[in-house]
């Protein structure tokens, strides 16, 4: 069915008018991050075409991010944010396929633990958590940043449904033929579950990323702190408030995973496009 | 060993008897030790800080510096401590207008987006853009975009509309963290929806407009009803994310301007790390773990209905 002319160049104006809404902010702060600080709010008053587009570019707000220390935070993110996608599914992929393809006395009752608590909403728990590792002396550590976003209830959901569907003769067959359940899911799950592998990844991935709440309470040391924190608190600070420092920081912790999920949405269509079992 | 030898082929033919013999046992075992780092995570950063937070709301201090004791103390104080129940209050606010605005918007991008046209998968890659935005990211570009000299308000200017203060007005700065809680978000309520539209299989669209069914007619009774389980999904993990916004408020407004902003989290953050009031703060914190247990205990039963 096509639709009519009226009809399409609604949606198209819609469309557009959704895109640009969500998209400009966006836009403006990359462009802004890269303008000399005067300019960034100096031309809004009257609208102009120098609004948006910069006569002069500048990288000094960025200069001043290196001088600030930020690339080391930056590195902190980084660390958690590798460490917590491996760790991650290290933990959720044996859970996962213990609860999908073995079989044991409890199952049901293990899944609707496993998800039910990893889904309930970790932010509010993170103040007595935040409070104990503190008191373990473990506080402004990579691993009290990473621990508690290395499960999920999610990952582990997705993972389930993604083995169950993998027809079980294939798990009978491989022990039949002596491979350990550990040989059965690397050897011949995991080889054929990429699409999930990498939806899971990125679950983690952008819970650690976009994470504020947790490393705000457990790293609050300004050599420990992850990138996100060190924008929402230190450049934050009335003091040494500047616009196009924010700006910088801010764009730098969006491209880096656009980047990131980009090579990874590729990589994802085509393991969905190459995989798959269906004899 | 020739006897087993002989044993293991004849198992093998029988395959079934292979688990028979030594199935059960040893595949339960690995299952349990497959579970145990999750488990272990479980109980080491769920339970456990939950059933800390448990015992600290029954910890009384007593006056003086005299030691603590146990009783009801913190709940009795909480039961008349205004700003709190002012916390809860802005939060329902919060939830009561976020979530609506956030689902509706949601269904008219989805609705807009999910047919392809030219531009619209550039349009939803454009749209979904903000969930790659950390939550640190989202406030602080939009307290620049808001502030008085900000482009929203230069582009106000231009319309020739009023300019508004946003954030430092204690009658718009709740309005503004929804309308930035919600911009970061509603693209993945978006992508939610356009999945469950495309499930919809094309053959019961056609059969209603072949029987003559309007367009209103076809959504109201075709796509909104097919599309209840993801609407339920959003419902209640809006409602959740709402309820615990935090970021916009503990960056841009410190819970201001006059408490406007001071949703729950914010005071929960302030008792532990402002007040230092533990006893008080695990009360607070408890009270609210009851409220969302009840909300995703609420979300199972909406998943679970039907289909």
């Amino acid at each position: 069915m096509r639709e009519a002319g009226s009809a399409h160049t609604l949606r198209l104006a819609a469309g557009l008018l959704m895109a640009v809404a969500i998209g400009a902010p966006i836009a403006w702060m990359a462009i802004s991050s890269v303008r000399p600080s005067a300019d960034i709010l100096g031309h809004l008053d009257p609208l102009t075409i120098e609004s948006i587009v910069p006569r002069s570019l500048s990288f000094h707000s960025y200069e001043a991010l290196v001088r600030l220390g930020f690339p080391a935070n930056l590195v902190n993110s980084i660390v958690a944010t590798f460490l917590t996608v491996i760790l991650g599914l290290a933990v959720t992929v044996p859970a996962a396929f213990a609860l999908a393809v073995l079989r044991f006395p409890g199952a049901n009752a293990m899944f609707a633990l496993l998800v039910v608590g990893f889904i309930l909403p970790f932010d509010i728990l993170s103040f007595p958590l935040a409070q104990m590792i503190s008191r373990l002396g473990l506080a402004n550590t990579v691993v009290a940043l990473v621990f508690p976003l290395a499960c999920n209830g999610f990952a582990i959901f997705l993972l389930r449904q993604f083995f169950m569907a993998i027809p079980r003769s294939l798990y009978e067959a491989a022990r039949v033929d002596g491979a350990t359940e550990l040989r059965t899911l690397i050897s011949i799950y995991l080889p054929i579950s990429k699409p999930a592998l990498v939806a899971t990844g990125i679950l983690f991935f952008v819970s650690q990323w976009n994470a504020y709440v947790w490393p705000l309470l457990v790293a609050p040391k300004k050599d420990a702190q992850t990138a996100a924190v060190t924008l929402g608190v230190v450049l934050q600070d009335l003091y040494v408030f500047e616009v196009g420092q924010v700006l910088a920081a801010s764009t730098i912790l969006v491209l880096l995973p656009a980047f990131a999920m980009l090579l990874m949405q590729r990589y994802f269509v085509n393991s969905l496009a190459t995989s798959g079992i269906n004899q | 060993m020739t006897h087993t030898t002989s044993h293991v082929g004849h198992r093998r033919w029988l395959g079934h008897g292979v688990r028979g013999i030594r199935g059960p046992s040893r595949e339960t075992r690995i299952a349990w030790l497959f579970l145990a780092p999750a488990l272990l995570l479980l109980v080491a950063s769920r339970l456990l800080p939950m059933v800390l937070a448990f015992i600290a709301s029954f910890t009384v201090n007593q006056p003086g510096g005299k030691g603590t004791s146990f009783g009801l103390g913190n709940y009795e104080f909480m039961a008349s401590y205004e700003p709190f129940f002012e916390s809860l209050g802005t939060t329902a606010i919060l939830v009561a207008i976020a979530v609506p605005l956030q689902l509706g918007l949601a269904l008219v991008m989805a609705l807009v987006l999910a047919r392809p046209f030219r531009g619209a998968g550039l349009m939803r890659t454009v749209v979904i853009l903000p969930l790659v935005v950390p939550a640190a990211v989202a406030a602080s570009l939009w307290g620049i975009m808001l502030r008085p000299d900000g482009p929203v308000n230069g582009v106000l200017s231009a319309l020739g509309l009023p300019r508004q203060p946003f954030l430092t007005s204690p009658d718009q700065a709740l309005f503004a963290i929804i309308g930035i809680a919600s911009w970061a978000i509603v693209g993945y309520w978006m992508t939610i929806l356009i999945a469950g539209l495309n499930d919809i299989p094309h053959e019961v669209k056609e059969a209603a407009a072949i029987d003559g069914a309007g367009r209103w007619v076809q959504f109201r009774r075709i796509t909104l009803p097919l599309l209840r389980r993801p609407i339920n999904f959003i419902l209640v993990f809006s409602t959740v994310a709402a309820f615990l916004t935090f970021a916009p408020s503990q960056i841009l407004t410190k819970g201001g301007p006059a408490g406007s902003t001071n949703v729950v989290m914010m005071e929960v953050y302030s008792q532990y790390y402002v007040n230092y009031d533990i006893g008080l703060a695990s009360a607070e914190l408890t009270l609210l773990l009851v409220i969302l247990a009840g909300l995703v205990a609420l979300q199972f039963r909406l998943l679970g209905r039907g289909d």
